[in-house]
């Protein structure tokens, strides 16, 4: 085997047991490293890998209290602080292995089991690093956001190396459902299944059918997968998606919550359960997800206000209809929980805002008319400020203070303005909140997310396009964006020069022109 | 089967195998911090490598019960994947290479570096290494691991040159129910390879294994067809 050039790579371990990590150092020392980082659990790796670049990451599985290893690799392979060129290797016990492994989004370069001996992680270390140099330019490419390039360089890998050819065309596969090339990655797919019937090609089929609003056929395949083997998480986030898609709520919550059940650490799953079971009115369900969705949060870059903000609605029901003890417990909770909203976002005038506004919907569900009012009058000039463009959730939280406190026409107003027909709509809202209030990252995620669906609006096509053609002049050209605004485009194609959005259209097309034309 | 507790007795087995495997697991790890971090120590008592050799057989073993039970109960799902068998293969050699040393004995790898098969490798891995505690066990001076397209199967060879495997043996080659007094180190190795094998399937074929004399080695040779 080829040596690797292991004294020029820098390392982090992130390992709890004092004495596994020491030993893990002194392997790789004896390897030749010498530029070599160790920390003892998830959040204080996390911080590393933000203000670091490394090479190589030896995590452990099992990390005690705090976050797991595949925990940190979603977060930081997600929010792209873990660049696709550095290698994540997860250490595991034998019998964590089969837990860990499967369909998941965010899979480790590698596996290693222990127990661990010099050998066998010299061994396993040198496949993993040869495997990573033959993906270099698949690699190279995607951190650059050169996806035409990663494409073609995956094709290359899949053609020259027989023994890399599904791996090539898993990344292909996954490259193509991102740039929405839905048909291609279905050929893909079927392709692959025609060699070998791998459930995460078939998952993929499902994807693809979910997305061309074909639910029946991607609700069959997902349930077939989840039936197979109750392991496969994915199945099961996908199996909700769909229901929710069918107005089938309830059942999109039990599927999410045999998803959460099997992965109960990941944030993401928690966020989505709190709001599915929030507006299904289970406020029980509601109520434990969001709390764990706060406290796994913290030290995250999933860390949100909104997590927060819901706990403390979803715990007024308690505060106003249970018995004695309950009901205090619960108001203690809420008033923690915005005590620590108004610390943790400090500067952020929103959620100040809100916090302030949950407090007086606390002491209204109190009965304690006398405060909650001072608190809103306090507020007059901040609402009125924020009234153009409250979120719902905060809306309908003023309305029940306001309600509480006598102010009746207020409360009907604002629930007559922000009564919203569809969740599709709410989301679009929301969207449109955040891209005015300059968080263009979060918006376009929800944008790109709500153009996805077969029947997304014009008004929702044109959100996405405008806010897709902001990050391009923020932050430069991007593959994946220009082609989606290229999609969104050929999908406004046929839109009635009398519509209300034509004009918007026009104006938007026009931009994209000038930037797709080379200077 | 007794039923007092309303747990049945094999359920109450496997927990405790788990546990067991997890302890002996904390043994090797201890004998291997020694051999870390005090290797002149590790260098006077010969005996040490040995503990860990053994601990590593148990371990070893207690995984195929507990991949068994899973199985029985339906609940071993395979993770199959592409992957390439040379390094597959080099990777198992360089995790025996130790123990091969430390009885003057060689191991050694031939594969052709293009070939690759679907698998899951960790439940490979485990039927490898019981096989090769065996060959080990036998071998007078080698050991090979050889692997081979023979279509439509990828054949992995496990050779050596020791007195290989006794004709009655060879007579009903796969005898893997039945797990004789005789036989009793391989039997279980025998019955969970074939359990294993037989959850690696395309719709029309299915892996399986043949015992045989080694044609490099003169010795057994262990054969595991993957389709």
């Amino acid at each position: 085997m080829a040596q690797i050039e292991y004294h020029k790579k820098k390392f982090l371990i992130i390992e709890d047991h004092a004495e596994f990590r020491s030993s893990l150092k002194s392997m790789v020392r004896m390897f030749g490293a010498h530029m070599v980082d160790t920390v003892h659990d998830g959040e204080v790796g996390i911080a590393k890998i933000i203000n670091t670049h490394y090479d190589i990451i030896l995590s452990d599985y099992e990390l005690g209290k705090g976050k797991d290893g595949q925990q940190i690799l979603e977060e930081t392979r997600h929010s792209g602080l873990l660049k696709a060129s550095s290698v994540f290797v997860l250490i595991t016990a034998a019998t964590t292995v089969e837990m860990v492994m499967g369909a998941l989004e965010y899979e480790p370069d590698g596996y290693i089991t222990k127990p661990i001996t010099h050998e066998n992680l010299k061994t396993r270390l040198d496949k993993i690093m040869l495997e990573k140099a033959i993906f270099q330019e698949v690699d190279h490419a995607i951190d650059q956001k050169k996806y035409k390039l990663a494409l073609q360089a995956c094709d290359k890998v899949a053609k020259e190396q027989a023994k890399f050819q599904i791996k090539a065309l898993r990344i292909k596969s996954k490259l193509l459902l991102n740039l929405e090339r839905y048909d291609e990655a279905a050929t893909l797919f079927n392709a692959i299944i025609a060699v070998r019937d791998l459930p995460w090609a078939r998952l993929g089929l499902g994807k693809v059918a979910y997305y061309k609003g074909e639910y029946e056929k991607a609700l069959h395949i997902f349930q077939q997968l989840a039936e197979e083997d109750k392991r496969n998480v994915e199945a099961y986030d996908w199996l909700s998606k769909v229901y929710q898609s069918q107005k089938q709520p309830i059942e999109s919550q039990k599927a999410l919550q045999h998803a959460v059940e099997r992965s109960p650490k990941s944030i993401l799953r928690q966020m989505e359960l709190g709001q599915i079971s929030k507006a299904n009115q289970d406020w029980a369900i509601a109520e434990v997800a969001f709390r764990k969705a706060v406290n796994l949060g913290r030290n995250s870059c999933y860390r949100t206000p909104s997590n927060y903000t819901a706990l403390v609605q979803v715990l007024q029901h308690k505060i106003k209809d249970a018995e004695g003890r309950k009901s205090k417990d619960a108001l203690t909770e809420a008033l923690r929980i915005i005590d620590s909203l108004e610390k943790e976002f400090s500067d952020n005038t929103d959620a100040l805002l809100f916090a302030k506004i949950l407090l007086a919907e606390t002491n209204g569900n109190l009965g304690k008319t006398k405060e909650a009012d001072q608190i809103l009058t306090a507020l007059a000039t901040d609402i009125s400020n924020a009234a153009e463009q409250m979120s719902q959730s905060m809306a309908l939280s003023l309305a029940n203070a306001y309600e509480s406190t006598g102010h009746q026409n207020e409360a009907n107003q604002l629930r007559d303005k922000y009564k919203t027909s569809s969740a599709n709509e709410m989301i679009n809202n929301d969207g449109i909140r955040l891209y005015k209030a300059g968080h263009l990252k979060e918006a376009l995620a929800i944008f790109r997310e709500a153009a996805k669906t077969p029947e997304a609006s014009p008004g929702v096509l044109l959100n996405a396009l405008q806010t897709s053609l902001s990050a391009i002049e923020a932050n430069g050209s991007d593959d994946l964006l220009m082609e989606s605004c290229n999609r969104y485009l050929s999908r406004l194609k046929n839109l009635d020069s009398n519509d209300k959005n034509y004009m918007r259209y026009q104006k938007l097309n026009a931009s994209y022109a000038n930037l797709s034309t080379p200077k | 089967m007794s039923n007092h507790s309303g747990i049945d007795l094999a359920t109450l087995m496997s927990i405790s195998v788990h546990d067991i495997k997890n302890d002996i697991n904390h043994l090797i790890s201890k004998v291997e911090n020694i051999e870390i971090h005090q290797p002149a120590l590790a260098q006077q008592l010969p005996t040490l490598s040995s503990i860990k050799t053994d601990a590593i057989h148990i371990s070893n073993q207690l995984v195929q019960v507990l991949a068994l039970y899973k199985a029985k109960e339906g609940l071993l799902k395979p993770l199959i994947d592409q992957h390439g068998l040379s390094e597959f293969l080099e990777e198992k050699c360089a995790h025996y290479a130790g123990q091969c040393k430390a009885q003057h004995k060689s191991i050694s790898v031939v594969c052709d570096d293009q070939l690759c098969a679907f698998f899951d490798e960790a439940l490979i891995s485990s039927i490898l290494d019981s096989t090769l505690e065996n060959a080990l066990r036998h071998a007078k001076k080698q050991l090979l691991l050889r692997a081979e397209y023979t279509a439509p199967y990828q054949v992995i060879h496990i050779e050596d040159d020791g007195p290989g495997y006794p004709d009655e043996l060879l007579a009903d080659a796969i005898q893997a129910n039945s797990i004789d007094q005789d036989s009793r180190h391989t039997g279980l190795g025998f019955y969970f390879a074939q359990t294993i094998l037989a959850l690696h399937h395309t719709p029309k074929l299915s892996a399986y294994f043949t015992l045989g004399r080694s044609s490099q080695l003169g010795g057994a040779c262990f054969s595991i067809f993957l389709p």
